[in-house]
């Protein structure tokens, strides 16, 4: 597999093929990553094609001691703050999810639960959500997170124990 | 979480982000079977997080791939069609071999030019010529040959700044003349009185005869700058050198 560098390399010499392979390999977690930040379906995918269309732009000011995927990460995240920004009401909750299949209560109860873990989550400043999402479902180390989100490593753990700590605040009010 | 001591909440945030060494999960649990408060902030914390860990993940819509890939503009980093081709052309694969082999003829001919051609036979005739020699020139030397099947001499004569070597050689053997001069000196040409199937080369400030029979010419040369200009003079044969002098003018 051709590594990420590679690719941008080939991308600056106006191979198409070679950015289409950077977009299949991180699309789907960019958007994952947009759709925890957004709760939104369609805002998700608008962020998503927003945050390809701006690394592309920005190829050339790629630099490669860092990772491409942390710096593509730092273009969506910026995407996102761009975005919620614009858009006040960010407590829209998207109904859209999968069940397990088991019986009729059971499915409710962790219906319920997803549903308020996701509304506290929403309700969590992006100043704090960003590093919690970031460090929950795609496991950044601190020093990934402080390039990511261009802060200090120190700011990241302040925010994201804060965050933490918000967020189970937050869920003891609505009786999780 | 005023009760509780903010190291132990670094702590138990290393825990859940699985960077807790177990020397500080010792620490932390002791501290925490003796703090109620901390323990239920400990449970309460790693509850929500448990929760967070446990939302599934989106999919996004099976178009979005083709939605990016369009919305990009590609030309931004696309290479120029007609330089690149000229270029791509000119420098083929099957075309360095030739570029190489031109490089390599090119550089030869530079090195024979500056390093072979000092040693190379002259032509006589391109340096025959028919200078005429001044009657009041004045002789500088004369150097009288006997030894080995050699006999002869050779007279050095000069005239404000030519001067010339008159060489009357009688030999049965080849034997080379060597005659080494100065940078200010100049090799100019060669008369032949009565020399026949003579061998002359010139070298980095050298003139080089090769003798045999019966042979009667001059070498001529020129001198610029003032001061005394010292001239060396040896006879060779079969790589013996039988006789060397230096001449001074």
């Amino acid at each position: 597999m051709i590594n990420d560098n590679k690719l941008v390399e080939e991308c600056l010499t106006g191979n198409k093929k070679s950015f289409e392979e950077i977009v299949e390999r991180y699309y789907k977690t960019i958007f994952r990553l947009s759709y925890r930040l957004t709760r939104d379906y369609d805002n998700a995918e608008e962020i998503t094609q927003s945050t390809f269309v701006k690394a592309y732009e920005n190829l050339s000011s790629f630099n490669s001691k860092y990772k491409f995927f942390s710096w593509l990460y730092r273009i969506a995240v910026n995407q996102a703050i761009n975005f919620t920004k614009r858009e006040k009401n960010n407590e829209k909750i998207d109904e859209r999810f999968s069940t397990d299949e088991e019986n009729p209560d059971k499915i409710y109860d962790k219906v319920e639960l997803k549903k308020k873990v996701r509304e506290a989550l929403m309700q969590l400043d992006l100043l704090y959500r960003l590093p919690v999402v970031l460090k929950h479902f795609f496991d950044y180390s601190y020093k990934e997170l402080s390039y990511i989100l261009d802060i200090p490593e120190k700011t990241v753990k302040s925010r994201l124990f804060t965050g933490r700590q918000i967020l189970k605040e937050i869920l003891i009010k609505n009786r999780v | 979480m005023e009760n509780i001591d903010k190291h132990y909440i670094e702590l138990i945030n290393k825990e859940i982000d699985h960077i807790i060494t177990p020397a500080e999960k010792t620490k932390l649990h002791n501290y925490l079977s003796d703090n109620k408060t901390a323990k239920e902030y400990y449970d309460a914390l790693i509850m929500t997080n448990n929760y967070v860990d446990s939302l599934p993940d989106q999919e996004p819509s099976e178009n979005l791939k083709k939605q990016i890939i369009n919305s990009i503009d590609f030309s931004r980093y696309s290479a120029k069609p007609q330089k690149q081709h000229f270029w791509n052309l000119l420098f083929r694969p099957k075309f360095r071999l030739a570029y190489a082999f031109a490089i390599g003829l090119f550089l030869g001919i530079i090195f024979y030019a500056i390093l072979v051609d000092n040693s190379n036979t002259i032509n006589i005739n391109d340096v025959y010529g028919t200078i005429g020699i001044n009657n009041e020139a004045t002789t500088v030397d004369e150097l009288p040959l006997k030894f080995s099947d050699i006999t002869g001499k050779i007279d050095v004569k000069s005239v404000d700044k030519n001067f010339w070597f008159n060489l009357d050689l009688n030999s049965i053997n080849k034997f080379d003349v060597f005659i080494s001069y100065p940078e200010h000196v100049k090799f100019e040409n060669i008369r032949l009185g009565q020399a026949k199937d003579i061998e002359i080369s010139k070298g980095q400030n050298f003139i080089k005869t090769t003798n045999s029979g019966s042979q009667k010419y001059s070498l001529l040369f020129s001198q610029n700058g003032t001061g005394t200009t010292t001239l060396h003079i040896q006879i060779q044969q079969a790589g013996t050198v039988l006789y060397e002098h230096n001449i001074s003018l």
